[in-house]
């Protein structure tokens, strides 16, 4: 009786802990989204598609080189292109109304979803690491924690304490959080704002990449796989409150636990008892767990 | 002697008149169309009604959602609920399910609500795919591979279509007639004025969050009649399909290019959809992906979308703006 | 030496004219004041000199460049600050972080976090407190201060007193002198006529957009300033 008792506790710490590691992947994914929101109340509906296009662009990268190859030529072309979207179409598009920057992410998310389906097809496919993705380690009888997962739980916990630094030590991360607060008294001390947006957009797809081709070495994705990407990090951020880093943190490890213990009670209600726990947040605690306060970090 | 405010002029007055000529035309057809162009018909109504909703709740409610395919699904599901199981004409099946979706639509709206802005639109996207997922749980609708709408089964293939095509044109009218009035209301007064500024709005006496939520309800409904006429045209009813995030995109494709904020803009949007998605159904991904490059375009250089750049904002169809007569020196008009 | 020279500036928001052919000049090291009732355009100077607003004809010309063709936040790396009205302060950053931003565009010189500091002491008693806890002075304070991190050789402040104590502001029209002596020069904006007076070498009086007076604020009457003030005696349809 005892083991019997003793195993099904071990299942459900396994359950938890895999929800765990699973949250810093949302909170990689739900930071990027964030700070765009954070520093230009742009919320990027194409963010989830961004991190699967560089899940994407790694295959296709790692065949010529190899895996470390891809990642590190991927990732600095993900921060150019969100630099680069951000100076072209949606800077022209903040000083057309709250509409236009949703609309215009919303075409990028269709444009981006049906470009790799016409590139890459509609078969599932992931990043191969060889023998990486089944490691794992040993933490006490009967539970192992598999390193990739491990690998992306710290990669969250990572992001999340550089992002930290750099928005509040660093001069151009104050500078980021001064535009947020007022663009006209940023210009006045002589921020450019449309550089300034452009970085948190470069910064914002950075992370979206990391996130994405972390999601592609554990799991199997497809071209559509984007929208679900964005509802994980959107759910993240809400449950642990708009404008806070922590709390996004703190967000993506709850969503990531709600739907271990879920799955764990039955594969198929996985997702949606991370969306009943987001819907809870929402009704009961609406500006969520860690909410922002007045001079918070963001 | 003071100044008068009117509501429309010129063009508009003879309104109804055209109105009621393109309403008989319509009403008739089926005896000289073919059954092949009936469903065009029928497709294209579909689209103006969806364009028409989202116009509604986006561009005079101010509510940018991505989510609004949960009220699709739910009014076809419905419909085949109200007209297979509770065996009801299927005419009043369809009334029946846009009411349903409506009295859906106040709880969620207290859900909703409480999000902004661009994390709304994502919200309500959420919403649509739990109700998605719980939808595909109950058996008695499917399950995940659907349901077929049997209502129909003893009529003949002409005069079922004859049916749906006649139900599609006596909704269309009723929904575009009801929006006009809408607008013409003090509510249409006041989500013109919300539009414009909120906040003054809210100081005025404008009841924000009432109008908002009234807006939402009504919409709902709109998008619950389309839902039962795509059930009914479809014979069929698959969650994956019915909730589709890709009804959003199209809905937001024909406001974007018709023109956010004015009644004939969608129905303008949806006729242009139409040719467009007819002509590039056969490439696949890539029409989807010129008509995203299209949006982005169009939202760039024409934010206003074509039909206010065609008439150039002085045109209106519709007697739903006002206009101030002053008096001349000799008081003649 | 003029460190700024504005040439029949005119200026307009959207379809509305604000300024009619503004000219004046400031020398280095001076306090120039800027005074006139509301809406008389003083403000719509300041950000045409600042970059915020285009000028639709006419010149700027900073130490002996023609500087319209800058955006505002070039004109901060080339010496010019505006600490404008309502003072806008960074209401999510502590007083030492909006101090550290103003040094954003590193411009060399003597102000840097400590000499601001000893400037208004009373800014390190707040060191840490957020911006959007501040009262009134510290925000004035601090605006300056802010202004000033970034070495300006031209210093732009709009409606210094707006809304102080009468303590606060002088501590904060004491402070001018050390800015000046510094060798910042500045053009001040102002409500107050006697302050006005009593801080600058010389003072353009507006109205509607125009200059109607000017001279040595030493040799400037409150009376004389008052009839240029409301248009009395100029030819304006009043009778």
């Amino acid at each position: 009786m005892p083991i019997l008792e003793w195993g099904r506790i071990m299942v459900w710490t396994n359950a938890i802990i895999q929800g765990l590691l699973t949250g810093g992947l949302y909170a990689l994914l739900a930071s990027g989204l964030s700070l765009i929101f954070g520093v230009m109340r742009i919320v990027n509906l194409a963010h989830g598609d961004f991190s699967i296009l560089a899940a994407y662009a790694v295959i296709s990268v790692a065949m010529h080189t190899n895996l470390i190859g891809g990642i590190v030529l991927v990732l600095p072309v993900m921060a150019l292109l969100g630099y680069f979207l951000q100076r072209t179409l949606l800077n022209k598009s903040l000083a057309m109304g709250v509409l236009s920057p949703l609309l215009i992410t919303f075409a990028f998310s269709i444009i981006i979803q049906n470009v790799l389906l016409q590139v890459y097809t509609a078969n599932n496919k992931s990043i191969l690491t060889g023998r990486f993705a089944s490691e794992s380690i040993k933490i006490a009888k009967n539970l192992q924690i598999g390193l990739l997962p491990l690998v992306t739980f710290l990669a969250g916990v990572i992001v999340t304490i550089c992002l930290h630094f750099f928005l509040n030590h660093s001069q151009l991360g104050r500078a980021l959080r001064a535009t947020s607060d007022d663009p006209m008294a940023a210009d006045l001390v002589g921020i450019n704002n449309r550089h300034i947006y452009g970085i948190a957009t470069a910064i914002g797809l950075f992370s979206a990449g990391i996130g994405g081709i972390l999601f592609g070495m554990r799991t199997q994705f497809a071209p559509s796989f984007g929208p679900i990407a964005l509802v994980f990090a959107f759910e993240a951020v809400i449950i642990g409150g708009l404008g806070s880093l922590w709390g996004t943190l703190l967000g993506g490890v709850v969503l990531g636990i709600a739907q271990g213990v879920g799955s764990q009670i039955q594969p198929a209600y996985g997702i949606l008892a991370g969306h009943i726990v987001f819907i809870a947040v929402l009704v009961l605690r609406p500006q969520g767990l860690l909410p922002k306060q007045m001079g918070a970090q963001k | 002697m003071s100044e008068r405010v009117v509501r429309g002029a010129g063009v508009t007055r003879a309104l109804p008149f055209f109105f009621a000529l393109i309403v008989l035309v319509l009403a008739t057809l089926p005896k000289y169309l073919g059954v092949m162009y009936q469903v065009k018909f029928v497709q294209a109504f579909i689209l103006i009604l969806l364009a028409t909703m989202w116009n509604l709740l986006a561009g005079f409610g101010g509510l940018v959602s991505i989510g609004q395919q949960a009220f699709i699904g739910i009014g076809a599901y419905a419909l085949v609920y109200f007209a297979d199981i509770l065996n009801l004409n299927p005419f009043i099946a369809t009334l029946f399910s846009g009411i349903f979706c409506g009295l859906c639509a106040i709880p969620l709206s207290f859900l909703v609500f409480r999000l902004a802005g661009g994390y709304f639109a994502i919200g309500t996207w959420v919403v649509a795919e739990i109700i998605k997922l719980f939808t595909v749980q109950i058996s008695a609708l499917g399950g995940g591979s659907g349901i077929s709408l049997a209502a129909f089964s003893g009529m003949g293939r002409e005069t079922r279509i004859a049916a749906v095509y006649w139900s599609a044109v006596v909704t269309i009218v009723v929904v575009l007639l009801s929006t006009i009035l809408l607008m013409r209301s003090r509510l249409g007064l006041g989500l013109t004025a919300m539009r414009d500024d909120n906040v003054a709005a809210g100081v005025l006496g404008v009841k924000v969050m009432r109008y908002r939520r009234i807006v939402f309800v009504v919409v709902a409904m709109g998008f619950g009649f389309a839902g039962s006429l795509i059930a009914m045209s479809n014979l069929r009813v698959q969650p994956d399909d019915i909730f589709s995030v890709n009804y959003s995109a199209i809905m937001i494709f024909m406001v974007v290019i018709g023109g956010l904020g004015t009644i004939e803009g969608p129905i303008l949007g949806a006729i242009l959809y139409y040719f467009l998605q007819d002509r590039l159904r056969d490439y696949g991904a890539w029409y989807l992906i010129v008509l995203g490059i299209i949006a982005i375009v169009t939202v760039l250089t024409a934010p206003k979308g074509l039909w206010p750049l065609i008439t150039r904002d002085r045109i209106s169809l519709f007697p739903t703006k006002y206009r101030v007569i002053s008096p001349t020196k000799d008081g003649a008009r | 030496m003029s460190i700024l020279s504005v040439n029949h500036v005119e200026a307009h928001y959207g379809d509305l004219k604000a300024l009619f052919g503004i000219s004046l000049t400031i020398d280095a090291g001076q306090v120039h004041s800027v005074i006139g009732a509301n809406g008389a355009g003083k403000s719509t100077l300041l950000k045409v000199i600042a970059g915020n607003l285009p000028a639709s004809s006419g010149e700027v010309i900073y130490q002996n460049k023609n500087i319209n063709n800058q955006s505002a936040h070039e004109r901060v790396k080339s010496g010019i600050s505006l600490v404008p009205e309502g003072r806008r302060i960074f209401s999510s950053l502590t007083v030492e972080e909006n101090l550290k931003v103003g040094a954003f565009t590193k411009r060399s010189g003597h102000w840097n976090l400590k000499t601001v500091k000893e400037l208004y002491p009373l800014l390190a008693d707040r060191w840490n407190r957020i911006g959007y806890y501040c009262s009134g002075g510290e925000l004035q304070m601090l605006a300056i201060g802010r202004a000033l991190m970034a070495n300006p050789d031209l210093l732009l402040i709009d409606e210094a007193s707006l809304g102080l104590a009468p303590v606060v502001v002088g501590q904060v029209y004491a402070s001018l002198s050390e800015i000046t002596k510094q060798g910042t020069s500045v053009l001040l904006v102002e409500q107050d006529v006697h302050q006005a007076l009593r801080a600058s070498t010389s003072t353009s009086v507006l109205l509607e957009g125009k200059v109607v007076m000017e001279g040595s604020s030493s040799s400037l009457t409150i009376s004389s300033i008052k009839d240029a003030y409301f248009g009395v005696g100029a030819n304006n349809g009043l009778d």
